[in-house]
């Protein structure tokens, strides 16, 4: 069996490849995030691509599937060049793209699901019910999956919905799979199942890219691979052909791009201002505990999914623990909500800016005072000079541009979006800050600034933690990392004397300690 | 630090073309929302102006703004559930029912004026509490917890009544309601003081500034330490409260306190903020658009009675002008949209 598909594979390589990404180069509001990439995938193979977080993955894959345009570039299905505008246009040219979230309507049923937009009909109106339930049941059933088509989508595991998904491919001719770290929610057994299927559709002749950054996938699923870094392909190689180690080095990069460590202080041996112990919220992450000292800027690396974000959030209130104390200054604090933990001298910049941080329908001024207005009011009353000034210090502290506090949010760029949702905080004149992704979706320079902002909160004597999925950039601006891993923090180093893979090898949990990662 | 400080200036501006246009573009989208709503009040004017001698009057001028008073006053309440992206569907029965409490208590149990207003308001904001709470903590939607309390409140000012009104003899509670300082009519004066404390609270105090990051934003308003859940309670206490006041002001103009007053009126209170520019998504608004609201759709009424139009007919002018109005609010706002994106 798995010589004759050895010898299968041999064929296609000489065979031209199925689907071709030719030169895709991609800007998001000047921010480049696809450098000139080219991809190959050939039929009844899979291609894994890999990278960090920010290397360029999504924007990829999101073109191929008619989601996001391409600046320039041209993708070729059977040596025909096909223009892909919407998503109905990549369905048509036979891609099929599973999500990290399934795009499914729960309501429905499985059968109304996997026909949705090409229902059987009789006589282009009434629906053929019992056909499409039988399509669909057969379907399932050849991907190993017996369940009654009539059943709701919304009711089954995540596990089966994706077969669903996967079904509902099929039954659109898809011949290109993509696959967005479809393992993220999966359980051990469940994972096996999924790669069982994938190497059936692959014998029967799909060509599917596998998206994911965990190293030990790759090596159990794919046949080639492709290691993207900063929107660029770094290289593609057969997967027999590569290591753990090879990989993890064309993930992270030597030296290229990596900032510039900051001047470190050394950390100060005072008592914490910030100290979490055995903070546990079920379902994200168990038993956490943490210090952090004044003027000490402390990272927590990790992949999506580890308890990060749920953690910081859990910390401001945002979420309630279920278990495990939080002290501030050494004393006990219960935060119930953001109000308290404002009150305590905490401050935090969430994940999403849009979703959580901005006010589109204010002006720069009123959202950086927002967060302090209370000390700029007399008996309720806004006291608009001082506003006015306020707003004006924080912007010129930040170097917010446009500098006129009287602009709509609109008007500037993402970097300065983010150096207005910290600078609301000055505000408040907070002891402890808690920044979730600070520099996601800025460009270089705003990276800079805000990891030197960041550096400033320390050295006056605040304590910070920063979550980051750029490692580079936790490097550069934190003295201590913590690693999460499922929820835990299963690594602490001083980050002076860390590397980047070490963290990486930390936080996708390929090893403990890999050899060969010690010395340089 | 300096390397720092020099990248910003080049990379974050914005292109050119939308940083040359800003300055325009915020100017009238500032003033956007009203701007729709004020020619729409200036054209039905000077129709009306043209069609019919009577309507240029001072007289009727008066008429007008007496009409409009009860929709401007129940409107500032509005105003604020509608900028924290809430709606409440309960103002008309409300009115009926704090007027109903009202004449009983004056008539009935002989309270005086003045402490029977405060217990008439104390009852209506504990109805707002119980609407606001619902909304707030207990996750209603807000649409469906104000249908409810329309029923019931209705109801309730029947049940008191006996289904009958209950008529008004005390001078004080008449006089608010058709009284007069000077040449200006008392509903008139408390409208306009209404409107004038929300626009100061609105424009002013932290509290109005809460209440617009909350539409704006909610989850970002939590994460900046705004006290959402009791802002989100207060907004309808406030606009319970404002039904008390007017329902005070219309009983002592009926002579009575009567379970059908403000039959229909939520649909023109919030068509008439709707009008002014506040959207219904929230964040958005401000007094000036609920007057020029409350104007249109007080204008078009008296207009179409003086030239004796069928009320059944002056529903549908009044519905289609709502369309009108809203459409070029919308047309405008797409427009400055597509620039700034």
């Amino acid at each position: 069996m798995t010589k004759n598909i050895g010898a299968d594979r041999d064929m296609s390589e000489a065979s031209p490849p199925h689907l071709e990404m030719r030169a895709i180069y991609k800007s998001f509001a000047g921010v480049r995030a696809l450098d000139g990439v080219s991809l190959n995938v050939h039929a009844g193979r899979v291609h894994a691509l890999l990278g960090e977080n920010g290397a360029g993955k999504s924007t990829l894959i999101k073109i191929l599937a008619g989601a996001y345009q391409a600046d320039s570039g041209s993708i070729l299905i059977q040596d025909q060049e096909v223009n892909l505008r919407t998503p109905q246009d990549a369905i048509h040219a036979g891609v099929a793209t599973i999500y990290q979230e399934l795009l499914m309507c729960p309501n429905l049923s499985i059968a109304a699901n996997v026909f949705l937009g090409q229902e059987h009909r009789r006589r282009g109106l009434l629906l053929k019910e019992s056909s499409m339930l039988d399509a669909s049941k057969m379907s399932l059933a050849s991907l190993g999956l017996n369940v009654d088509p009539r059943r709701s989508v919304g009711n089954l595991p995540v596990a089966q919905q994706q077969l669903v998904e996967i079904a509902r491919a099929l039954a659109r001719d898809s011949s290109v799979l993509v696959m967005d770290e479809p393992t993220a929610a999966l359980s051990e057994p469940e994972i096996e199942r999924l790669f069982g299927v994938i190497r059936q559709l692959r014998d029967e002749g799909h060509a599917i890219v596998y998206i994911s950054h965990i190293l030990a996938e790759i090596f159990a699923i794919a046949d080639e691979v492709t290691v993207m870094r900063d929107g660029e392909v770094i290289t593609t190689v057969p997967v027999v052909d590569s290591t753990e180690q090879s990989l993890i080095t064309a993930m992270v990069g030597r030296a290229v791009g990596t900032p510039q460590q900051t001047e470190r202080y050394a950390t100060p041996e005072k008592p914490p201002i910030l100290a979490v112990r055995h903070l546990t919220l079920k379902g994200a992450f168990q038993d956490v505990s943490l210090d952090v000292r004044p003027g000490e800027v402390v990272g927590i690396a990790g992949i999506v999914g580890a308890g990060r974000t749920e953690l910081l959030r859990t910390i401001f209130g945002l979420d309630r623990a279920d278990s495990g104390r939080i002290e501030i200054d050494g004393h006990l604090v219960k935060v119930t909500s953001p109000r308290v933990a404002i009150r305590h001298g905490m401050a935090m910049t969430t994940e999403d800016r849009q979703k959580d941080a901005l006010f589109p329908n204010f002006h720069v001024r009123e959202n950086l005072t927002i967060a302090g207005i209370t000390r700029l009011c007399r008996l309720g009353v806004i006291r608009r000079p001082a506003e006015q000034r306020a707003a004006s210090e924080v912007s010129q502290a930040f170097t917010i541009r446009p500098s006129d506090p009287e602009q709509l949010m609109v008007n500037l760029s993402g970097g300065n979006q983010q150096k207005v949702t910290i600078g609301r905080w000055l505000l408040t004149e907070p002891h402890v800050l808690l920044l979730d992704e600070p520099t996601r979706g800025v460009d270089v320079g705003a990276k800079s600034e805000i990891r030197r902002i960041i550096r400033e909160r320390a050295s006056t004597g605040s304590a910070v933690l920063v979550v980051s999925s750029e490692l580079p950039e936790l490097l550069a601006v934190t003295d201590r990392l913590l690693i999460m891993r499922e929820g835990r923090i299963v690594a602490e180093v001083a980050t002076a004397d860390t590397r980047h893979e070490e963290v990486m090898a930390y936080a996708v949990g390929t090893s403990s300690n890999i050899p060969g990662l010690e010395t340089p | 630090m300096t390397s720092g400080s020099t990248l910003t200036t080049e990379d974050s501006t914005p292109p050119e073309v939308t940083r040359r246009f800003a300055g325009v573009i915020d100017s009238l989208k500032g003033r956007a929302n009203e701007a729709g709503a004020l020619a729409a009040l200036v054209l039905v004017c000077a129709t009306f102006a043209v069609l019919s001698p009577g309507f240029r009057t001072f007289n009727n001028l008066i008429t007008v703004g007496r009409q409009v008073s009860l929709l401007a006053i129940v409107g500032v309440g509005m105003t604020f559930v509608i900028i924290t992206a809430g709606i409440d569907l309960s103002v008309g029965s409300l009115v009926a029912l704090s007027g109903v409490v009202m004449v009983k208590l004056v008539t009935e149990q002989g309270v005086p004026p003045v402490p029977a207003m405060l217990i008439t308001m104390a009852l209506l904001g504990c109805i707002g509490a119980f609407v606001g709470a619902s909304v707030s903590l207990g996750g209603l939607q807000p649409f469906v917890v104000t249908l409810a309390v329309f029923a019931s409140a209705r109801g309730l000012a029947a049940v008191a009544t006996g289904g009958t009104v209950v008529l008004l003899s005390n001078r004080t509670v008449l006089q608010v309601g058709t009284g007069y300082v000077g040449p200006v009519p008392i509903p008139i004066i408390i409208a306009a003081v209404a409107l004038a404390t929300g626009h100061i609270i609105l424009t002013r105090t932290r509290y109005g500034r809460y209440v617009y990051a909350i539409g704006g934003n909610e989850e970002a308003a939590r994460v900046s330490g705004v006290p959402v859940r009791r802002i989100k309670t207060s907004v309808y206490v406030l606009s319970a409260c404002m039904c008390a006041l007017a329902g005070v002001v219309l009983a002592g103009r009926l002579h009575a306190g009567d379970p059908l007053a403000g039959t229909g009126l939520e649909l023109n209170v919030i068509a008439a903020v709707v009008i002014g520019g506040t959207s219904l998504f929230g964040g958005v608004g401000n007094m000036r658009g609920t007057l020029i609201g409350v104007f249109i759709i007080g204008v078009i009424s008296n207009g179409l009675t003086i030239l004796n139009v069928q009320t059944f007919w002056q529903d549908v002018a009044k519905g289609g002008v709502i369309f009108l109005a809203m459409s070029v609010d919308a047309y405008l706002r797409k427009h400055s949209k597509a620039r700034l994106a």
